[in-house]
């Protein structure tokens, strides 16, 4: 757990006082991601490097669990916090082993505990140690570099976790990975981290509650569903975007978007019944199931009206189809790369759940928008 | 011919001298490396201090080396030892701080101010910090200025001979007052030698003490 109350930092600079981080209170509870959002120069960056005391608060306070910072010498307190920056900062003349047990290593821990733990963080984000542990950081693509940035913050099990925009720096599709692995670890570890990006689109997809920062003020406070559904002000509005509704799609899983009774034919069926559950639900396909309810194909309207006889001689196959644990976003945009208004879902079985069509997206999301 | 044979015929003094020669430099280098690259480290927390530091080192080195005996003739003689090893050493010591006191400081001042931030941020004492980051990742180009330093010196100890100091310069100071080119140029090769010798020497403890991590991939 992080609570800053007040928290505030004045720089004197020729130009006069400068007020980066401007009375600044929130809590991220235990074991949750908070992303500090905002703009350059916003005072995200100066907030979080108050934690670990990079930076000398001006006034105000930090709890960490339940503990004055202020009370703790800064060396103490952050060998107990993970660090992680863009930048990366391996120390290129360390194998990947000794850079990873950094921190156990100045604590004094047993090496042995302390090499095999590395071993088990390795593990963790896909590198082979036997591979990997003796190898030094310039041997390594930026992908790889940056996870073990990553699990060389985690190596001493700290409670808390600060990240200076640590996927900043790397390729888009490694960064997608990346992200994933880590919410997988961080989920497993339950540490509590304080995240520092100014892409709106990470913050949605790591964040439980996303702190958006303005000129060191903090303008709201809310989990992303709650930000993009209702942001506070007309500051938030303008930097969400007027897209906010689309990114709002990445929140809703397809489970909870579907219609849960898409009607469904047999392929021994005439074609009259599937003309038949067209005209009733007004959906653009209906699908063909198998014995075991498994997807078999498709018979669209324009089928539909045109063919005589069984569905077998007239069915198509479906040319994609949504899996009901992934999110709306990527099967919106199947929608409408395929021409697909009516989407059909199935679970990793390949049994037919449900339906998206455009008017069950727009429900799920009205729905939650007024949820928070 | 006629000289391959004199340094032949005088190979045992040859190699006493030497020997005295190395003797010179190695205990002033070593004394210059103790005060030099700490010095070069303490520098890199202030630009003032590292601007008359890196000053006074530069002017140092402007002196020349038969004056700067000259002047420790006096300055020494109270205690005895006006001439010969002590001013000597003293000489080389002074001369060695520039390239050392120069590398250090530009090596730790130029350590990648990320690496910096990670270290302070995971909790590294500056001793730490220096001991673990910032010295390992200098130790290349401090060495280069080591190599330097003994280099250049190995040159400054052939004219300590004038003051009585041994080594090498014997040869050549006997050379020229006796007119006698096989001790000049037995003078001058080895001592020609001896530099190359220390600079290849240098080169692979330079090897040695640099992590993995830092030379280059080969290709």
């Amino acid at each position: 757990m992080i609570r800053l109350e007040k928290l505030t930092k004045v720089f004197d600079t020729p130009q006069g006082s400068v007020t980066a981080t401007d009375q600044v209170s929130l809590e991220v509870p235990k074991g949750e991601i908070c992303v500090l959002l905002g703009p350059s120069g916003c005072g995200k960056t100066t907030t979080m490097k108050m934690v670990n005391r990079l930076v000398q608060p001006t006034g105000g306070k930090i709890f960490i669990d339940g503990q004055d910072t202020s009370a703790i010498d800064a060396i103490t307190l952050r060998r107990s916090i993970g660090y992680v920056i863009q930048q990366i900062g391996l120390f290129p003349n360390k194998t990947i082993i000794d850079n990873i047990c950094t921190v156990p290593d100045l604590l004094g821990w047993d090496r042995k505990k302390s090499r095999k733990r590395a071993s088990e963080l390795l593990d963790m984000v896909a590198l082979d140690p036997a591979v990997f542990l003796n190898r030094y950081p310039r041997e390594l693509s930026g992908g790889q570099q940056q996870r073990i940035g990553v699990i060389r913050a985690l190596a001493a099990d700290p409670p808390v976790m600060l990240m200076d925009e640590p996927f900043g720096a790397i390729d888009p599709i490694n960064r997608e990975v990346i992200q994933d692995e880590f919410l997988r670890l961080q989920r497993h570890l339950k540490t509590t981290v304080m995240f520092v990006s100014h892409d709106l689109d990470e913050a949605i997809k790591m964040a439980d509650r996303i702190a958006i920062f303005r000129d060191g003020k903090l303008e709201q406070f809310a989990t992303p569903t709650e930000l993009l559904a209702q942001p506070a002000n007309a500051f938030v509005e303008e930097f969400l975007g007027s897209d906010r509704a689309l990114k709002r799609l990445r929140l809703v899983r397809v489970t909870d978007a579907m219609d849960n009774a898409p009607v469904v034919i047999k392929r021994d069926d005439p074609i009259e019944a599937a003309r038949q559950a067209l005209l009733q639900n007004g959906h653009s396909a209906v699908f063909v199931v198998g014995p075991n309810g498994r997807l078999r194909g498709m018979i669209t309207k324009e089928i539909a009206e045109q063919s005589q006889g069984t569905v077998s001689d007239h069915a198509v196959p479906v040319p994609v189809v949504a899996s009901t644990a992934e999110d709306l976003r990527m099967a919106v945009a199947s929608m409408f790369a395929h021409d697909q208004p009516t989407l059909p879902c199935v679970d990793e079985s390949g049994v037919l759940r449900g339906a998206l069509t455009y008017a069950s997206v727009t429900t799920a999301l009205k729905k939650t928008g007024e949820m928070d | 011919m006629e000289i391959l044979t004199y340094m032949i015929d005088n190979r045992d003094v040859i190699f006493v001298r030497a020997g005295e020669h190395i003797a010179i430099v190695a205990v002033a280098v070593t004394i210059a490396i103790l005060t030099a690259v700490p010095i070069g480290i303490a520098i890199t927390q202030s630009k003032k201090a590292a601007d008359t530091v890196l000053y006074l080192a530069s002017m140092m080195i402007t002196v020349p080396s038969v004056a700067l005996f000259g002047l420790m003739i006096p300055l020494l003689s109270g205690i005895g030892h006006g001439i010969g090893y002590v001013p000597a050493v003293i000489a080389i010591i002074l001369y060695s701080q520039l390239p050392i006191i120069r590398n250090t400081y530009s090596a730790i001042a130029d350590v990648d101010p990320h690496l910096r931030e990670a270290a302070i941020g995971m909790g590294m004492r500056p001793f730490q910090r220096l001991r673990e980051v910032e010295i390992p990742l200098a130790v290349p180009v401090i060495m280069a200025g080591v190599r330097t330093a003994v280099v250049m010196n190995i040159g400054v100890t052939a004219i300590a001979a004038y003051i009585g100091a041994g080594g090498l310069g014997t040869f050549i100071s006997r050379g020229i007052s006796q007119s006698d080119p096989r001790q000049l140029i037995t003078g001058a090769v080895t001592v020609s030698l001896l530099a190359i010798t220390a600079d290849l020497a240098l080169a692979l403890l330079q090897r040695l003490l640099t992590s993995k991590g830092l030379q280059e991939a080969k290709a």
